[in-house]
């Protein structure tokens, strides 16, 4: 009777902590454009990979589980279309006749790979289990041990630590199928967005290094954060022609 | 009876006339020998290097919609599955009789990185210890600096192509002579430096998920190709899979006991396993093959032009020789046509003669190139050959179908040329033979 009774507590814990860290997690989502609204930054993306220095720069607009991603910068990109409907990604650009459907194997694995420009939905995605709490400078951090909900996502598994007081992500380890530390997020706030009325934190910065060689990094920027509300006919594949 | 002795006493006693056509004959049989010999080595370079050095065996296994439009787009759909392999190795265990050895591979591509490069990289894992079999003996190792898979203790272990080590930064002092003589490499470590041989290497699985894994140069190997060689990485099947974090495999190699019966055990594996999509071939029609294929093709075409060429000269020589001889014998044709020889006896007679001069030039011939192929074969020269990345030894391949070929066309050649020049001097009246200045 007392063993029954003791694994009945130890789940119920356990589906508290589980429930706990989807909060967090659907919470931390506000921070990096996770709303029910739509939402567009521009983001711009310098990548220093074996010595070499690249930057592009990105005009961003999600809502949910759409996003539209087009290329603003260097001038030889420009107009370049990558379009997110869930988890099917076109790629178009005006010397194409139609959009190209990017298969799961086709898409960018540098050090910001597609994902990471335009992924909002964390809680979406991944299932959040509670890891163990941290302090970090004084201030106390849950870390939570995401897993992907479906296998097409670019990275199976995140470690990712949310704050218990502002509960925004400030590091978010990429972890490669066999949990090891492949890439490391750090991101930053400094960005302000006026949702329902009052002013909310949003990433301002998102740095991923390389875990092995940790010269290789990319700094995705997000500027000019707001909130609009766009048209369905965005995420239309069947109008990137037009 | 009579007249192959009275062909022989000629020979002898015409010496000097049967020195300059055995010299003609010998010199044609050489040239054509040795370059034949020269094209079967080459022929066995290739083969050895898909059948061996590659562990192709003698068939291949795959699913061929792998490599289509569809297939690439979506390559989980047309792997060979865990229940396919299990039949596979189902069929290879029930006919152990005919089959001696199988691999497995499993094809993949992304990046590799060594922390201050990153560069493409085709890989193909493999099961080190049947593909240590499947290599043969003089393969066995394939490393040429560092040492083989099989040989490494490392748990993530990797072979690299030499120009992608280069890309990775990698040196070595090129060794003037590696290569053991009787085939394959000295089995030694030869010394190679990396800035690091902690590697990662990165890619997108068939699910479109990231993944990387930190792998140990252990050893370089040379590809074969050099647009391949600056890109290609051996590693084991475990790791492949780990990497491409999938249970399948891309295909499967057999290596028969015995290679003559390739079409049987064709048949028996249609017969046997119905599995959709999935097809046996032999390596060489395979497209990995394809590039033997075109290159035999090539080398055939090259052959046959350059036989040629020595054909024609070594007609017009010998067809020069024995009319030159065959006129300045025109009083002993007449001598012996007013003894009462029929012209068709006199015919034979030459015909005897030259026939017994190409079987004399022949043998000469025969000796000779086989003192000069054992002389080249031990000088171990090395060439430069097309696309091949590093060098290879030049080597003849003495072949006996070769040298009866050889001479039977000089023999053939040698006898037309004869029947040609005799006839026009029996077809003149016997005074004018017996005239003939």
């Amino acid at each position: 009777m007392k063993i029954i009774f003791f694994a009945l507590a130890l789940l119920c814990t356990v589906a508290q902590a589980n429930d706990l860290a989807n909060e967090l997690l659907k919470a931390s989502d506000q921070g990096r454009g996770g709303f029910a609204e739509g939402v567009q930054w521009e983001a711009q993306i310098e990548t220093n990979e074996n010595g070499e220095d690249s930057k592009r720069e990105f005009l961003v607009k999600a809502k949910q589980n759409d996003a539209y991603v087009e290329a603003t910068a260097p001038a030889k990109n420009k107009n370049e279309i990558f379009l997110f409907n869930d988890r099917q990604m076109w790629f178009f650009k005006p010397s194409l006749k139609k959009p190209v459907s990017i298969s799961a194997r086709q898409k960018l694995s540098g050090q910001a790979a597609n994902g990471d420009i335009a992924s909002t939905h964390y809680a979406r995605d991944y299932t959040a289990t509670l890891e163990k709490s941290e302090v970090i400078n004084g201030e106390k951090f849950q870390v939570l041990l995401l897993k992907a909900n479906a296998k097409n996502l670019t990275y199976d598994q995140i470690r990712y630590w949310v704050s218990d007081k502002t509960k925004l992500a400030s590091r978010a380890d990429f972890l490669t199928l066999q949990g090891k530390t492949f890439k490391i997020g750090q991101l930053e706030y400094k960005n302000k967005l006026n949702y329902q009325g009052k002013p909310i934190p949003f990433v301002s910065q998102l740095t991923i290094t390389d875990a092995k060689f940790n010269k290789n990094k990319s700094v995705i920027r997000y500027m000019k954060p707001q909130i609009i509300e766009p048209s369905a006919s965005l995420f239309n594949v069947n109008n990137l022609t037009r | 009876m009579v007249f192959w002795k009275i062909a022989t006493r000629n020979v002898k006693k015409n010496w000097r006339h049967s020195m300059s056509a055995l010299l003609s004959l010998s010199a044609s049989f050489i040239s054509l020998v040795l370059f034949d010999g020269y094209i079967a080595d080459l022929q066995l370079i290739y083969e050895d290097s898909f059948h061996h050095t590659q562990m192709m065996g003698n068939l291949v296994i795959d699913k061929p919609a792998l490599r289509s439009k569809e297939g690439l787009a979506e390559p989980e759909k047309f792997a060979i599955f865990p229940a396919d392999q299990q039949e596979i190795q189902k069929f290879v265990d029930r006919h152990a009789d005919l089959i001696q050895n199988r691999v497995r591979f499993l094809d993949f591509n992304g990046m590799i990185s060594n922390g201050m490069q990153s560069t493409i990289l085709l890989g193909r894992g493999m099961d080190v210890q049947e593909g240590l079999k499947m290599r043969g003996d003089h393969w066995v190792w394939n490393a040429t600096y560092g040492i083989p898979l099989h040989k490494s203790t490392e748990e993530s272990a990797v072979l690299i192509g030499q120009g992608l080590s280069r890309k990775l930064g990698c040196h070595f002092k090129r060794s003037k002579s590696f290569n053991a003589f009787a085939g394959g490499y000295e089995p030694v470590s030869r010394p190679f430096e990396c800035p690091t041989y902690d590697l990662q290497m990165s890619l997108l699985t068939n699910d479109g998920q990231l993944n990387a894994l930190d792998v140990t140069a252990v050893g370089l190997f040379d590809v074969g190709y050099k647009d391949i060689d600056d890109r290609y990485t051996y590693t084991s099947l475990e790791t492949a899979q780990k990497l491409m974090n999938t249970p399948n495999i891309t295909m499967v190699s057999l290596e028969l006991r015995d290679p003559a019966n390739e079409k049987l055990v064709e048949n028996i594996f249609r017969d046997e396993l119905k599995i959709s999509g999935l097809i046996i071939r032999s390596w060489k029609y395979h497209p990995m093959g394809n590039s033997y294929l075109k290159t035999m093709d090539l080398l055939s075409i090259f052959r046959n032009f350059v036989i040629l060429v020595i054909l024609v000269i070594s007609t017009l020589s010998v067809a020069n020789t024995l009319i030159k001889i065959i006129k300045e014998r025109s009083r002993e044709i007449g001598t012996l046509r007013s003894l009462g020889f029929t012209p068709r006896q006199v015919l034979q007679l030459f015909i005897y003669e030259t026939f017994l001069l190409s079987a004399l030039g022949s043998a000469i011939g025969l000796v000779v190139s086989l003192l000069l192929t054992i002389t080249l074969n031990l000088s171990q020269i090395k060439y430069k050959a097309g696309l091949l990345s590093e060098p290879v030894v030049f080597k003849i391949t003495a072949t006996w179908g070769a040298y009866a070929n050889a001479f039977l066309i000089l023999a053939f050649v040698s006898v037309f040329a004869c029947l040609i020049s005799t006839r026009q001097t029996l077809n003149q009246k016997i005074i004018e033979n017996l005239n003939h200045v």
